[in-house]
């Protein structure tokens, strides 16, 4: 008789797909958005008692939230390392389709514009940019996977835009 | 720009959960996939991604149930048993700058070891996903979580008497620092096999053999074995 599937193994069948799917719509490329979104199921992990609960009674949404915060700050410090030791940009391979609720060309300005600003600003702006408009998160939402109100939500994306504007006033002038 | 709670349309967060609750729990969500053709094709992304996803890379359990036999050899699907020939180079992967970032608030569980092996193959470093063959040059680094034990030592086959040579010893690395050496690959046949030994304090030779190769797993000594296949040579 087949040995039955370990709670993790069972959460890694579930949540791969999605978690490799978000990676890939940031970082562009295949190869790097599967190294992250492996190095967040180390994580989960690592995490043991003090992670989400898995298994069959686990509550899905937490499980998700956990993974989606953890690949997220992953997926920033790739980028940050890409910076570190430049190499060229990979090129996008990522034929995915997006769900309705993002619209491609959003998405791909959120990302370059992450691109351009990842090493000028804090981590917890970028999280919230990529969650909301790259990966269209509504703002409840990324509020539940980072853990802060929605309030702080909007104050991050009204920080990185006003960031962005002052970059890009020092980029024509 | 507009999030999509302004938009009124499903999320990508929504429709992740859905995917990983076994599409069932979201009426209005299955209302919606009636009708909307760009997320039908995403979900159906998923699905085909979940055909080809890779062996995770962590390669034991954390579960806190009777410890599993050999399950680094059942996970990694390396079924052939080679000879191993690994040169210890004690020198840091050039990895330092990749851990700037990392929060290690992540790590904390009480539980049972486990080791993460990362490749470094032509100037890359990538965690090993459990099937993928190494190539001569390749260098190996492994991450230790100790889980309450102090001490860490690797061991090797030894072609010359059948037993295992010591490549490394020492005290667990704090956090997630990997153990501070590498392997490289060298260009014989056969696959790479190596064993991760955790133990309260430095273990004598014999004893450290002898629990290398029953594959022990006590709450004294705990053994986690690998296998890497290898490609024949670099094209």
């Amino acid at each position: 008789m087949p040995t039955p599937p370990t709670p993790f193994q069972e959460a890694y069948a579930r949540f791969f797909p999605p978690i490799r799917a978000k990676c890939r719509r940031l970082l562009g490329s295949s190869a790097d958005a599967e190294e992250v979104a492996q190095e967040a199921f180390v994580r989960l992990w690592q995490a043991g008692t003090s992670g989400p609960e898995l298994g069959h009674d686990s509550d899905v949404r937490t499980v998700m939230a956990w993974l989606y915060r953890t690949c997220t700050r992953l997926a920033i410090d790739a980028l940050r390392r890409r910076l570190r030791s430049p190499r060229p940009e990979p090129a996008s391979d990522s034929e995915d389709r997006l769900p309705c609720a993002v619209a491609l060309e959003d998405s791909m300005a959120a990302r370059s514009a992450i691109l351009a600003l990842h090493a000028r600003v804090p981590g917890e702006e970028l999280e919230a940019v990529i969650l909301c408009r790259v990966d269209g998160l509504a703002h409840a939402e990324a509020a539940e996977v980072l853990d802060v109100s929605e309030r702080t939500v909007r104050r991050l994306l009204e920080r990185f835009d006003a960031g962005a504007a002052r970059w890009r006033k020092e980029f024509t002038s | 720009m507009k999030a999509p709670d302004e938009q009124h349309g499903i999320s990508t967060f929504a429709l992740d959960v859905y995917f990983a609750q076994g599409k069932t729990g979201n009426p209005t969500l299955a209302r919606h996939l009636e009708t909307c053709e760009r997320c039908k094709a995403y979900l159906s992304d998923l699905e085909t991604m979940a055909t080809t996803a890779p062996a995770p890379s962590m390669l034991v359990s954390r579960s806190s149930s009777a410890p599993m036999k050999r399950p680094l050899l059942r996970w990694a699907g390396a079924a052939t048993v080679g000879m191993v020939a690994l040169t210890a180079e004690f020198a840091w992967f050039a990895m330092s700058g990749d851990r700037e970032g990392e929060r290690d608030s992540y790590v904390a569980s009480k539980g049972e070891p486990g080791v993460q092996a990362i490749v470094r193959s032509e100037g890359r470093s990538q965690v090993w996903d459990g099937k993928r063959p190494l190539r001569p040059g390749d260098a190996i680094a492994l991450r230790a979580s100790c889980e309450g034990f102090a001490h860490v030592a690797v061991v090797t086959p030894s072609p010359s008497d059948g037993g295992w040579s010591r490549l490394f010893d020492g005290a667990c690395p704090r956090g997630s620092e990997p153990l501070p050496f590498t392997l490289v690959a060298d260009d014989k046949p056969g696959d790479e096999r190596l064993a991760v030994v955790f133990s309260a304090a430095r273990v004598e030779d014999g004893a450290l053999r002898s629990a290398a190769r029953r594959g022990d797993r006590t709450p004294e000594i705990w053994v986690v074995h690998f296998s890497f296949p290898k490609a024949a040579s670099r094209p």
